[in-house]
């Protein structure tokens, strides 16, 4: 039966990118987690290395002071070159902590010294995105995390932030219709990259992916078909703001 | 006197959030929707920085950076771009571009970028 389950369970890697051994060290612990695999690496492009064979990494922790390429540069190379969108948790001297969604990548800011509860919240933290990445995700269309975290919380500048999506999507995507009606293919790929902003600001990774696929590797007897699907999903995103917040209707 | 940040953006969403996030860092920014309307506020006004999409309608951002770097020299440039537009940067950087950041931008990233873009003055 124990045989049964450890063959059923799965391993989750971590990837921590350090060249400070004080750093590294903190995170050995780790290692004793019967379900969590820990690879260490000293710089970002030796971890690129790896990922480019090894692509289910679970989670990145980087230390800020390792070079050559920065958290947001790696996350980037990782998202455009190899299809990887993976969560980080960036340690440094110099940073604000704060939890921060770019590109649908989570970053988590943790300042150093690394004492034992700091050690605590990111062990917590992998862990709960672990469970919700295994269970799958059943959220809303839209999440207000990045409108929060840009504004501390002004529920005036996210109201009229929503306000300003709803409006400007909207305009976008019957300037898209036309647009796709009198064949201007090229316009229809310039609106898609337009609002694809829009959508990742509200954090929906479908809509983002659909915008891109318009942008560059459609063809034109496929645009209309991604269009209709993106238009459904604004809807839908607009449908769930107006139960959220009636003063949006 | 506050730094003033000359935005040219044409997503409402994005121009909102940097207006917020520039003018709740002390800055003040003034902002055109388009390359054409760039260039006109540009040679009527005096910035400290631009920050610049660089597919705009009327003049692409490409153009806007040529036109500041043969006329305003000094006016640093940070463009905005997505991580889909690798060619595109590289041509922005190679006319001389400061730095970019990736939309949607991260709050502390552009605090951080806007800062020593503008200490390098």
């Amino acid at each position: 039966m124990f045989i049964d389950s450890a063959l059923e369970m799965e391993i989750h890697n971590i990837l921590i990118i350090s060249n400070q051994p004080e750093v590294s060290d903190k995170f050995i612990h780790l290692q004793e987690k019967d379900d969590w695999d820990i690879h260490f690496y000293k710089d970002s492009f030796s971890a690129i290395q790896y990922l480019k064979n090894n692509n289910d990494i679970h989670f990145i922790i980087f230390d800020e002071v390792c070079g050559p390429l920065d958290p947001f540069q790696l996350a980037d190379y990782l998202i455009s070159e190899l299809s990887l969108n993976i969560p980080f948790i960036v340690v440094g001297e110099d940073v604000n902590e704060h939890k921060y969604v770019r590109e649908g990548s989570l970053f988590l800011f943790v300042k150093k010294p690394l004492i034992k509860e700091k050690l605590a919240i990111i062990e917590q933290i992998i862990e709960e995105n672990l469970i919700k990445e295994d269970n799958g995700s059943n959220e809303k269309s839209y999440s207000l995390n990045y409108l929060k975290t840009l504004s501390d919380n002004d529920e005036e500048f996210i109201q009229e932030s929503l306000y300003v999506f709803k409006e400007s999507v909207l305009d976008k995507l019957n300037e898209c219709r036309e647009s796709i009606k009198n064949k201007e293919f090229k316009n229809v790929r310039k609106i898609a990259h337009n609002i694809k902003p829009s959508f990742e600001m509200l954090e929906n990774t479908r809509c983002k992916n659909i915008c891109n696929t318009i942008c560059y590797k459609a063809t034109e007897t496929e645009i209309n078909g991604l269009f209709e699907i993106l238009e459904e999903e604004y809807q839908k995103i607009v449908r769930e703001l107006r139960e959220d917040f009636p003063e949006l209707a | 006197m506050k730094d003033r940040i000359l935005i040219v953006e044409d997503n409402s969403m994005v121009v909102k959030s940097l207006h917020f996030k520039l003018t709740k860092d002390g800055y003040e920014t003034v902002v055109a929707s388009d390359g054409r309307e760039a260039l006109k506020v540009l040679k009527e006004q005096t910035f400290h920085l631009l920050i610049t999409d660089l597919m705009l309608p009327f003049v692409s951002g490409i153009e806007l950076i040529e036109f500041v770097k043969n006329n305003i020299p000094d006016l640093p440039i940070i463009v905005l771009s997505t991580s889909t537009q690798e060619e595109v940067i590289m041509d922005a950087f190679n006319l001389g571009v400061e730095d970019f950041i990736t939309k949607p931008f991260s709050p502390n990233e552009l605090s951080l970028r806007v800062r020593r873009t503008l200490q390098k003055k």
